[in-house]
Formats: C-alpha cells, sequence, structure tokens
C-alpha cells in the first residue's frame, strides 16, 4: 500500500488500519507525526475484546495540553500501511469524542516507514525501510505523488 | 458479510446531533479497500465504555463506534 489517498479539506491526515485477532476489523486512525505513541479510544480497544481495566502496564503521557497515566495493551496483529506489527503495545487513549477517529498513528509505527506528504493532493507515501529497492520504489511513488 | 444492512452513512445522518456513541455491526465491506459500506446499529449512548462492550456484540466482528455530535469548527493539536 505504497500510496494512501487522504481527505486534504478535512486538515487531518485520516487512513485507515486493520486489526485482527480471529476477526478483522478496520479502523480510522490519523496519522500524528507528533505522537511518540501509538493508541486508540477506550471504546475501540474494549470493542476488539481487550480489557483495558485488567491492564497491568501504565505509562505516563504527555500531551500538548495535559499530562496522564494511561493503560498499554497488545494488539495481536496490527496491520498499517501494508506491513503487520504483532503483539503491538499501543496506549489507551483518552481521545475526545469529537476527534474523527479510532486513534493515532506515532513514532513507533510511523518510524518504520519513509513517508511523504502531498497536502494539496491529499496523498500519503508510505513505505517499510527494507534496502535499495525499497528505497527505490519510494521514490518512484513520491515522483507519482508529486 | 454476506447479509445486507442500511448504508453506513445513512445511520449515522439519523442520529446526527444527538452527541452520542452510534455502535454499528458492518455487514458489507467494498471488497477492494475494506472500508465499511452497510450495518445494523447495536447501541447508541453517550458512554464510551458501554459502546466498546456493544461492539463485542457485532457477531461479524467488525464493528464501527461513531460519535453522533457537533463537530464542526473542532481544531486538533
Amino acid at each position: 500500500m505504497p500510496i494512501v489517498p487522504f481527505d486534504p479539506t478535512s486538515r487531518l491526515i485520516q487512513v485507515t488500519v486493520m486489526v485482527s485477532d480471529s476477526l478483522t476489523t478496520a479502523l480510522t486512525v490519523l496519522v500524528d507525526t507528533g505522537a511518540g505513541r501509538t493508541g486508540f479510544r477506550r471504546s475501540t480497544l474494549i470493542g476488539l475484546g481487550i480489557d483495558v481495566d485488567a491492564s497491568e502496564q501504565t505509562i505516563r503521557l504527555n500531551t500538548a495540553s495535559e499530562s496522564l497515566t494511561v493503560p498499554v495493551v497488545n494488539l495481536p496483529i496490527l496491520r498499517v500501511f501494508g506491513v503487520d506489527f504483532l503483539n503491538m503495545p499501543v496506549l489507551c487513549l483518552p481521545l475526545p469524542p469529537t476527534v474523527p477517529a479510532d486513534g493515532v498513528l506515532g513514532f513507533d509505527v510511523l518510524s518504520r516507514f519513509r513517508l511523504f506528504v502531498n497536502y494539496k493532493r491529499g496523498l500519503l507515501v508510505a513505505e517499510p525501510f527494507g534496502g535499495f529497492l525499497s528505497g527505490a520504489k519510494f521514490l518512484w511513488q513520491v515522483a507519482k505523488a508529486m | 458479510m454476506e447479509q445486507k444492512g442500511e448504508p453506513i452513512e445513512q445511520i449515522l445522518e439519523r442520529y446526527k446531533g444527538q452527541n452520542a456513541f452510534v455502535v454499528i455491526e458492518v455487514l458489507s465491506v467494498d471488497p477492494k479497500t475494506q472500508k465499511p459500506l452497510t450495518g445494523r446499529v447495536i447501541a447508541v449512548t453517550p458512554d464510551e465504555t458501554e459502546a466498546g462492550l456493544a461492539a463485542r456484540k457485532a457477531k461479524s466482528g467488525y464493528f464501527l463506534i461513531k460519535w453522533v455530535g457537533e463537530v464542526e469548527g473542532v481544531v486538533i493539536v
């Protein structure tokens, strides 16, 4: 999935990721280059069958406006831009209801990719790191997204 | 995923402005993008935990939890 379209008029980069256990669900997330960690809404994690209140791990989270402690849970499979992340630790985020997404993709996931964003056209190029061919493919996709 | 349902957009339009989470079981998806096309309403609640628990009732395993309230003018930083 090298070129991912998004709606540039929404002023957010919303993309679809897949989460899976025995069944697969598609979720809408924000590409957030300012976030250190990937996280999902409480309702989404509960819906996926994860008991967030039973999580033994928590993390101190500093956002742009506040500091708070949130649970950390493992997602069996998280598929982002065609790449599978297994047993991925993600945060349970208290996202306000008005945020039009199920979660955010942070540095822990995004740093696995070369990224290019064309805000005007609403195109995101995401290519996983992986040698010369991957780099050449990325440049080719960027040229198409320009 | 073979069952038909109501278009997702139509469902969300019906509950628009209620300041609640609408929990939808997805019944059909776009075969190319896997994005949801149709579904059925499982629950409508302002409580996020309740919405998550309701989503577990989706027999297909594919659910959507959408907030239906005022989002105009919201800026995310």
